[in-house]
C-alpha cells in the first residue's frame, strides 16, 4: 500500500481507540458498563445493531459472492423486516420491562437457573469461538493481499478492539459502531461510484449490467420451493425468519444492544432502523460485488484472486500445467471480451436476434472462463494439500489493492477493519455480560459490591478479547475451522429461539420442558443435518419447532408448579 | 421520556400492558416498504435478465 494509504488506516485505528477510551468515565458502575444507564437514542442503537451484525466477512465475503454468482444471497435477509417487528411486539418490551442484564437471565425468572445457565453456556460457547473466526476471516485475506505477517493483522485487528471495550464499556462500543457505519457506507458508496467511472468510455452502465444480467448475476428472486437449495424467496423468508428471531431475539450480542435504549419505543425503533435499511443495503454490497465482476469484463483479471500458493504451484512437478491453464486462461479472456463487446454493439441494434446471438456467444465462453478458474483451484487443492483453499473471498480485496486509487485503498481497508472491529467489540462486551452476570455473580460471587464486579467485567472482556486472538490464529490455519464453528450458530439459534417461544408463548412451559426442549431441539438438528441435505436455513425452523413440541410434551406429560414472573 | 408500561404479572405471557399502539404506523411501514424493495428488486432483475 502507498504511505498515504497506510496513514489513513492508522489514523482510523488511532481515531477509533481514542473515541473508545474517552467514554470510559460513562462506564463507572456495571451497569453503565453493560447498558449504558439504558440512556441511548434509537438511532445509535440502530447503528450499533446494525454495525454488529455486518461483519468484515459480510464485506468482503458477500463481494466475493456478488462477483462469482450474483445477487441471489439478498433473499437471505427477506425475513428480517418481519422479524424486527415480530420481536419488537414481544421480547423487546419483555426483556425491557424485565430489567435484566443478558436475555437468558430472563429464563431464570420464567423457568430456573438451570435453563437460565445452559442457554447462557450455549451462547458463549457459540459466540465465543465466532469472535476468533470473525478477527481470523479478515486477518488471513488481508495478509495475504498486503503481504503482512498473519499474527500481526490478527493482533492488529484484535488489539485496538479489545482495549477500546475493555476500558469503555458499551458506550465505547456504541459510539465507535456509529463511526465505523459511516466509515463502511462511505466506503461502499466511494467504491461503487470508482466502479461506475472505470467502465470503458464508450460503454454505459445499463449495457454492462445487461451484460451480468446474461449470466444470471442479477436475479434477486427465486420462487422456487426447493428445501435442498439455500437461496430462495421461501428460504429466506421462512427460514430466515427463524434465523432472524434467534440471532436478534436470543443472542446476548444483539439482545445487549437495544437494552441500552433510553426506553421501549427507543428500543424498537433501534430494529425497525434495521428492518428498513438491512434488504438495501446487502442489495448494493452484492451489486458491488456484480459491477466488480463487469468491470473485469472489459480489463484483466487474474486467474485466481488469492495468490498464496501460485509460487509454491509454479515451483511443483505441475508448473507446466499451471502455466498452460494460465495461457488458456488469458486467450479465454480475449475471446471474451471480444464476445462482451458484439453483446453491446447487438443491444444497441435492438435487433433482438442478434442480442440472443451475441449473447450466447459470451455465456459460452464466460462458462469456459468459470471452467478454467476451477480447475485452477482443483490443480492447487491437490499440489498443496489445501482443502480450504478459497478464491472468492480476494476478489474484492484484490481489486481494490491492484485498481482503486491512492486513498481511496485506504478508505476501504480501513472500512474493512472498521467491519470487522464493530462486530467483535460487541461480542466482547456480551461475552463479558454473560459471563459475570449469568455465571460468576449467579454462581460463584453473589454478593459483592458493584465496584467489584465492575472490575471483574473489565478483567473478563480482556480475557475474551485474548481468547478470541487466540483463536483466531488457530483458526486462520484450519479453514475448515471456520466454517465448522459457523454452521454451529445455525444448530443453536433455532433452538434457543423455541426455548424463548415456550417462555413467552405460553403458560404451560415448565422447566424441565424448557431444557429437555432445548436438549431435543439440538439432537433433532443434529440429526436432520447429518441425514439430509436440507438448506441450513430450514435448520433454524426445524430446532425451533422441535424445541417447542417436545417442550411442551415434557410440561404436559410431567407438570409441575412454575413460579410467576414479578 | 418513559414510555414503560406499569408493571404486571404476566407470567410470561404477553398482555396488552405494554401496548404496541403507538408504533403501529411504524410497523405497517416497514412492511409497505419491504414490499416496495422487494418490487424493486424483481423489477430490476426483470429488466436487466432479458
Amino acid at each position: 500500500m502507498h504511505l498515504v494509504d497506510w496513514f489513513i488506516v492508522a489514523a482510523y485505528l488511532i481515531w477509533v481507540v481514542y473515541d473508545g477510551l474517552k467514554r470510559t468515565k460513562a462506564s463507572s458502575a456495571v451497569e453503565g458498563y453493560f447498558l449504558a444507564n439504558r440512556s441511548l437514542p434509537w438511532w445509535a442503537v440502530g447503528l450499533t445493531v446494525m454495525a454488529t451484525q455486518m461483519s468484515a466477512i459480510t464485506l468482503v465475503g458477500t463481494t466475493g459472492q456478488g462477483y462469482a454468482d450474483g445477487m441471489r444471497f439478498v433473499q437471505f435477509y427477506f425475513g428480517l423486516p418481519v422479524a424486527m417487528i415480530i420481536l419488537s411486539l414481544t421480547l423487546v418490551p419483555f426483556f425491557y420491562r424485565a430489567k435484566v442484564y443478558t436475555a437468558y437471565e430472563y429464563l431464570e425468572r420464567r423457568f430456573d437457573v438451570r435453563t437460565r445457565t445452559l442457554a447462557s453456556l450455549l451462547f458463549l460457547m457459540s459466540r465465543g469461538l465466532q469472535a476468533g473466526v470473525i478477527i481470523a476471516a479478515p486477518a488471513v485475506i488481508l495478509s495475504i493481499v498486503l503481504g503482512f505477517n498473519l499474527t500481526l493483522t490478527i493482533v492488529a485487528i484484535g488489539l485496538p478492539t479489545t482495549l477500546y471495550t475493555m476500558f469503555g464499556g458499551v458506550q465505547a462500543v456504541t459510539w465507535t459502531d456509529v463511526k465505523q457505519m459511516v466509515v463502511i457506507v462511505a466506503g461502499l458508496a466511494a467504491v461503487v461510484f470508482a466502479l461506475v467511472l472505470g467502465l470503458p468510455d464508450d460503454v454505459g452502465l445499463g449495457e454492462a449490467l445487461h451484460i451480468a444480467g446474461a449470466t444470471g448475476r442479477l436475479t434477486t428472486i427465486d420462487f422456487q420451493f426447493d428445501l435442498n437449495e439455500t437461496y430462495t424467496f421461501w428460504s429466506g423468508l421462512i427460514g430466515g425468519l427463524f434465523l432472524m428471531l434467534g440471532y436478534f431475539g436470543c443472542d446476548q450480542s444483539q439482545v445487549q444492544r437495544y437494552l441500552t435504549a433510553e426506553s421501549v419505543n427507543a428500543g424498537r425503533r433501534s430494529l425497525l432502523m434495521s428492518a428498513f435499511v438491512k434488504i438495501p443495503l446487502q442489495a448494493l454490497i452484492l451489486l458491488t460485488g456484480v459491477l466488480v465482476f463487469t468491470f473485469y469484463l472489459f480489463q484483466t483479471p487474474p486467474m485466481l484472486f488469492n495468490p498464496v500458493h501460485e509460487a509454491e504451484v509454479q515451483a511443483s512437478s505441475r508448473a507446466a500445467e499451471w502455466a498452460a491453464l494460465d495461457t488458456e486462461f488469458h486467450n479465454v479472456l480475449d475471446v471474451r471480451r471480444t464476445a462482451v463487446r458484439d453483446a453491446v454493439t447487438a443491444r444497441r441494434t435492438g435487433n433482438p436476434t442478434a442480442v440472443r446471438v451475441a449473447q450466447a456467444t459470451f455465456i459460452e465462453h464466460q462458462r469456459s472462463l468459470t471452467t478454467i478458474r476451477g480447475r485452477a483451484v482443483s490443480l492447487v487443492k491437490e499440489v498443496t494439500q489445501d482443502d480450504s483453499y478459497n478464491d472468492v473471498n480476494y476478489v474484492f480485496p484484490t481489486f481494490v489493492m491492484t485498481q482503486l486509487p491512492v486513498g481511496l485503498v485506504g478508505l476501504i481497508v480501513a472500512a474493512i477493519f472498521a467491519a470487522a472491529m464493530s462486530s467483535i467489540a460487541a461480542e466482547l462486551n456480551s461475552l463479558s455480560a454473560a459471563t459475570v452476570i449469568d455465571m460468576y455473580r449467579r454462581h460463584i460471587r453473589t454478593d459483592a459490591s458493584d465496584q467489584h464486579y465492575l472490575r471483574v467485567s473489565k478483567t473478563v472482556t480482556g480475557f475474551w478479547g485474548l481468547f478470541a486472538c487466540v483463536v483466531a490464529v488457530y483458526a486462520a490455519n484450519l479453514g475448515s475451522l471456520i466454517e465448522v464453528v459457523n454452521r454451529f450458530g445455525s444448530f443453536f439459534y433455532g433452538s434457543l429461539l423455541g426455548v424463548f417461544i415456550l417462555a413467552v408463548g405460553t403458560r404451560r412451559a415448565t422447566s424441565p420442558g424448557a431444557v429437555w426442549g432445548l436438549v431435543g431441539g439440538m439432537v433433532t438438528v443434529t440429526y436432520v443435518a447429518v441425514t439430509s441435505s436440507i438448506s441450513f436455513l430450514w435448520l433454524n425452523v426445524v430446532g425451533a419447532t422441535a424445541v417447542f413440541v417436545v417442550g411442551m410434551a415434557i410440561s404436559i406429560l410431567f407438570p409441575a408448579h412454575e413460579r410467576t414472573v414479578a | 421520556m418513559s414510555d414503560l408500561p406499569s408493571p404486571a404479572r404476566t407470567n410470561g405471557l404477553l398482555t396488552t400492558a405494554h401496548s404496541p399502539r403507538p408504533m403501529m404506523r411504524t410497523y405497517l411501514a416497514v412492511l409497505v416498504v419491504e414490499a416496495l424493495v422487494l418490487l424493486a428488486l424483481w423489477g430490476f432483475s426483470w429488466h436487466f435478465v432479458r
